[in-house]
C-alpha cells in the first residue's frame, strides 16, 4: 500500500473528499448513460395501433380480438400474449419476446405485438426464415 | 497555496477529460441495425426489414409499402366481400364481367402458367378450396365427403382448359364457365403484393430491404458489408432450418410445403395444396418446394405448380422460366436442388 501512503502525504483531507466525490459522480453518470433507454412494445389490432406498453413496468391487460379477449402480459422486461380463443394458439405458444423488432401475434384474432427498435443481429442470426 | 491550487487543477483536468470521453462514447453514432416492422396482411405476418439510410424516410416508405399490400388484398382477396375477385366469383356463370386491368394481368399470367403446367396450377379452385376449408376458422379436422369432391371433379373435368375466359378489348372482361370455377389467387397474389411493396420501397428511396410474407420473400440490396442471411424452414421441425442463403438482392424466394396448413385424419396428412386433377391434396412425392426467381409472383406461383407436379415434371416446367431455380425436399427427407439455386444445405442430423 505504498501508493496509499504517498497519496496521504501528498494531499489534504479536502483533496481526498474531492477525489472520492468525483469518483462517485463518474460511476453514477456512467451507469445512467449505459442503462438501456425505456423499451416499449406496440400492440396493434387489424394493423391499427391500440396500445403502447413500456417494458419496464409489469402489467397485465386485455384487448378485444376478433375471436374474443386476448391477454397481454408484461413482466421483467418481456411481453407475451395469451389467446382466450384461437384454434392454433400460435401466439400463446410463441411465448415471451423482448428483443427489438421481435413480434408475437394471433393472426385470426388480428392482434400483433411488436417490440420497438432496431434489431442488432449477430452475423450468424437469420434475418428471416422462409416458411 | 499555489501547490494546492495546482493539485485541484490537476483533479479538474482529469475529471473533465474523463467526462468528455464518456460523453463522446455515449453520443457516437452506433452502427445501423436492421429495422423490422411487421403487420398482419393477406392472412399472414408480413415483415419488412430495412437497413441503413435515413430512418424517417425508411419508416415512411415501409408504411406506404404496407398500404400497397393492403390495397392489393382489398382488390384480390376472395375473403373480402367487396373485392373485385369476390364480385366476380359471385357473378352468374357464363356471364362476362369487367375487371380492373391490374387483376386482369395477374389472371393472364395465371392462365398461362396453368397451360404450361398442364393444369397443375389453377387459379380457379375457389369452390374446391371451400370444400376443404383450410382457410376457415377453426380449421378442418376431416376431409370433405367423397361425393362432394367427385361431383366437383366431374364438373371441373367438363371444362375446356381452366374455364376462365379473358377478353382484353375494349376493356378487360372475364367469364367463369361453370360453378366448379371460382377465382382463388392464393398461389400468386401474395407474391405479386410483395413485388409491388418492394417497388414502393425502391421508389421511396430505400435501397436495402427484405420483405418476408410467410412463404414469400424478396430481398433488395444488403446490410452494408454483409448480405441478407436467410433460412429455409425444416418441413418437419418448425423451429429448424434446412438451408441457409447469404445473398445480396435482388432475389425472390418462395416456399410451398405440406406443413403450412394441414390436419391428420386416419393417419393421413391432409394439406392445403390441392391437385386440380384429383381434388385432393397433392401427393407428388415432395413435402417442400422452394423456388428462386427474379420476381416474387413468379416464385410464388412456381412453388405451388412444382409442388403439385412433382420432381421430374416440376423441374421440366422451370425450363420455361429462365433464371428460376429450385430446392426440392422429398418425402424421405432427401433433397435435390438445381445448379443455380443460391444457398447451402445445412440441416443438422
Amino acid at each position: 500500500m505504498k501508493w496509499l501512503a504517498l497519496l496521504r502525504r501528498g494531499s489534504t483531507v479536502g483533496d481526498r473528499w474531492v477525489m472520492v466525490l468525483t469518483g462517485l459522480g463518474i460511476v453514477t453518470l456512467g451507469m445512467a448513460m449505459s442503462a438501456e433507454p425505456g423499451r416499449r412494445a406496440q400492440v396493434l389490432r387489424d394493423n391499427r395501433p391500440l396500445l403502447m406498453l413500456p417494458l419496464d413496468r409489469d402489467v397485465t391487460t386485455q384487448v378485444e380480438g376478433r375471436l374474443g379477449p386476448v391477454t397481454i402480459q408484461v413482466e421483467k422486461g418481456r411481453i407475451r400474449l395469451l389467446e382466450y380463443n384461437s384454434p392454433r394458439l400460435i401466439g400463446t405458444r410463441t411465448g415471451w419476446i423482448q428483443g427489438a423488432g421481435q413480434t408475437t401475434a394471433c393472426v385470426p384474432c388480428g392482434i400483433l405485438v411488436q417490440v420497438e427498435g432496431h434489431a442488432k443481429r449477430s452475423s450468424t442470426e437469420l434475418d428471416a426464415v422462409a416458411q | 497555496m499555489i501547490q494546492r491550487w495546482g493539485r485541484w487543477a490537476g483533479v479538474v483536468v482529469m475529471v473533465s477529460g474523463l467526462l468528455v470521453l464518456m460523453v463522446r462514447w455515449y453520443v457516437a453514432p452506433e452502427p445501423p441495425g436492421v429495422r423490422v416492422t411487421t403487420r398482419l396482411l393477406m392472412g399472414t405476418l408480413v415483415a419488412i426489414s430495412t437497413w441503413g439510410g435515413d430512418e424517417h424516410q425508411a419508416t415512411r416508405a415501409v408504411g406506404l409499402a404496407f398500404e400497397e399490400m393492403a390495397r392489393i388484398e382489398a382488390l384480390m382477396s376472395r375473403f373480402r366481400p367487396q373485392s373485385a375477385v369476390s364480385l366476380l366469383n359471385g357473378a352468374k356463370r357464363g356471364e362476362e364481367r369487367p375487371i380492373p386491368e391490374e387483376l386482369a394481368l395477374l389472371l393472364v399470367k395465371g392462365v398461362e402458367l396453368g397451360r404450361l403446367s398442364g393444369g397443375a396450377f389453377d387459379i380457379g379452385l375457389a369452390p374446391l378450396s371451400d370444400l376443404w376449408g383450410f382457410s376457415r376458422e377453426p380449421p378442418p379436422v376431416a376431409p370433405p365427403v367423397r361425393e362432394s369432391i367427385a361431383s366437383w371433379l366431374t364438373e371441373h373435368a367438363s371444362l375446356n382448359g381452366l374455364g376462365i375466359a379473358i377478353q382484353s378489348t375494349p376493356e378487360f372482361r372475364v367469364k367463369l364457365s361453370n360453378a366448379s370455377v371460382g377465382l382463388d389467387l392464393g398461389g400468386s397474389a401474395k407474391g405479386y403484393a410483395v413485388d409491388r411493396a418492394m417497388e414502393v420501397l425502391r421508389r421511396e428511396g430505400v435501397v436495402n430491404a427484405l420483405i418476408n410474407a410467410g412463404g414469400d420473400m424478396l430481398i433488395m440490396g444488403s446490410k452494408g458489408e454483409t448480405p441478407w442471411h436467410v433460412g429455409l424452414r425444416d418441413p418437419r421441425d418448425p423451429s429448424g432450418v434446412v438451408a441457409i442463403l447469404d445473398r445480396v438482392g435482388p432475389l425472390a424466394l418462395s416456399t410451398s410445403g405440406d406443413y403450412e396448413r394441414f390436419f391428420w385424419a386416419d393417419g393421413v396428412r391432409y394439406h392445403h395444396i390441392l391437385d386440380p386433377k384429383t381434388g385432393y391434396p397433392a401427393r407428388s412425392g415432395l413435402i417442400s418446394v422452394s423456388i428462386q426467381a427474379m420476381d416474387s409472383m413468379t416464385a410464388d406461383a412456381l412453388s405451388t405448380a412444382v409442388f403439385v407436379l412433382g420432381e421430374q415434371a416440376g423441374l421440366e416446367l422451370l425450363q420455361h422460366f429462365p433464371g428460376s431455380e429450385a430446392l426440392l425436399i422429398r418425402e424421405n427427407g432427401e433433397h435435390v436442388k438445381t445448379p443455380g439455386f443460391v444457398g447451402r444445405w445445412s440441416k443438422t442430423p
